[in-house]
């Protein structure tokens, strides 16, 4: 999950997230690649998405909606992790997911 | 989270969405061919692709490859070699993909109008998932039809032999009647009731009459050439031999010595020096002679296999 940034003025905690509509992507065991087709329509070639490690467990997990808690947890028992060192983290990350339009919140 | 270097494996079905969806953006009638397609019907197996392959509708060709390079696809540049087919596809690259989309106006095989041969397939496409969405294709036959044209143009390449073995294998184990008489009315509509006749002979079916009209017939020889003739010398002999007549040694003579210019195009490996020219050209014209007799008579048998309007095996 390198790179991340920390969450904008979004509020992660709240609400449930899933992949957005309209993309197109390939999931393998240990990687996820993703592209967003609606940026064709605005005239731009869109630019694909590698996510690997933490990143492409975090996107399995959002193939249907899950929360942040959830996500905490599922990687938190994956990884042997604790909980606290991950939120902040899991946050930033979905947080730059939503930035870049590749999640939806399901209220 | 950063863009990063982007897997084969992955890029190919990504592009495939990316290319349906500038086809669905701009009106454009697309039909995905080969590689995945084939795949999903379970006609090939699984192996990694290295592009797309899409064929427009002639009538849209242009007005796509505009689509993408407006999106910052461009043309791979080709070595201005001559070619026995007409060129039937235009290869796209783009600096962020690590596979080419190519673009078919054609498919060598189908001897038809490829109008009428595109509007045919289209008329009976169907849809396969990739990458997560719904791409349009050929029907399950026509997928058949192109994966085994594709395999014959160059049967003298391992890979090619063993996926048309393993195409009419499959085919032989789930094509019934319905399946059959398919076949045949696309080879019919596409114009390869003979450039399909392996097929039809593996499989036990009747293959349909060929057309009898000069164009067709013309089609048939080039694609009878290419198939068994397919080097340097069997390209520039055939780029030589054809009308006018008038033409033919002057054609010849530069098929020989090529203008230095188009030499350096073809072989830039060729040292800087005249002598290095000289004696890459010297090489050139020995490969070429040492094909010839094989090329002459390949050809002369495919001339008279197409005027007798019957495959030559």
């Amino acid at each position: 999950m390198s790179g991340m940034n920390s969450p904008d003025r979004v509020d992660i905690t709240s609400g449930r997230w899933v992949h957005a509509a309209d993309l197109a992507q390939v999931c393998t065991e240990d990687r996820s690649s993703v592209l967003d087709l609606r940026q064709i329509d605005h005239g731009t070639c869109p630019s694909p998405y590698v996510m690997e490690g933490a990143g492409h467990r975090i996107w399995t997990l959002l193939s249907g909606p899950c929360s942040l808690s959830d996500m905490v947890r599922a990687i938190s028992e994956a990884c042997e992790i604790a909980e606290d060192d991950l939120s902040e983290s899991i946050a930033a990350f979905i947080g730059e997911l939503d930035r870049i339009g590749l999640v939806s919140r399901v209220d | 989270m950063r863009e990063r270097h982007l897997p084969l494996p992955d890029a190919v079905p990504l592009a495939h969405a990316l290319a349906s969806r500038v086809a669905e953006r701009d009106g454009c009638k697309a039909l995905f061919i080969k590689g995945h397609v084939a795949e999903a019907y379970e006609l090939r197996r699984h192996r990694v692709s290295s592009d797309v392959d899409v064929w427009l509708s002639p009538d849209d060709f242009e007005c796509y490859l505009d689509a993408l390079h407006s999106l910052g696809w461009t043309e791979r540049q080709l070595r201005p070699a001559p070619r026995i087919l007409a060129l039937h596809s235009t290869t796209m690259i783009h600096e962020s993909w690590p596979c080419d989309i190519d673009v078919h106006r054609a498919f060598p095989g189908m001897l038809a109008e490829p109008q009428d041969a595109f509007d045919h397939l289209w008329r009976h496409r169907s849809q396969v998932e990739v990458a997560g969405t719904m791409i349009p294709a050929c029907d399950r036959m026509g997928t058949a039809v192109v994966t085994a044209l594709h395999a014959l143009r160059d049967m003298h390449v391992e890979r090619n032999r063993v996926e048309f073995d393993y195409l009419t294998k499959v085919l032989r184990e789930s094509v019934g009647s319905t399946d059959s008489a398919r076949l045949v009315e696309i080879a019919s509509a596409v114009g390869a009731a003979q450039t399909l006749e392996p097929l039809f002979r593996a499989l036990r079916i009747e293959a349909p009459d060929p057309p009898s009209d000069p164009v067709y017939l013309h089609r048939w020889h080039d694609w009878e050439w290419r198939r068994k003739n397919n080097n340097p010398t069997s390209r520039w002999l055939r780029e030589a031999v054809r009308r006018p007549y008038r033409n033919v040694p002057a054609r010849l003579w530069r098929a020989v010595i090529l203008p230095g210019d188009l030499f350096r195009q073809l072989y830039p490996e060729v040292g800087p020096r005249r002598r290095d020219m000289w004696a890459a050209r010297g090489r050139r014209i020995g490969r070429g002679l040492s094909a010839l007799p094989g090329v002459v008579g390949v050809a002369w048998t495919s001339y008279r296999s197409g005027r007798q309007g019957g495959p030559s095996t």
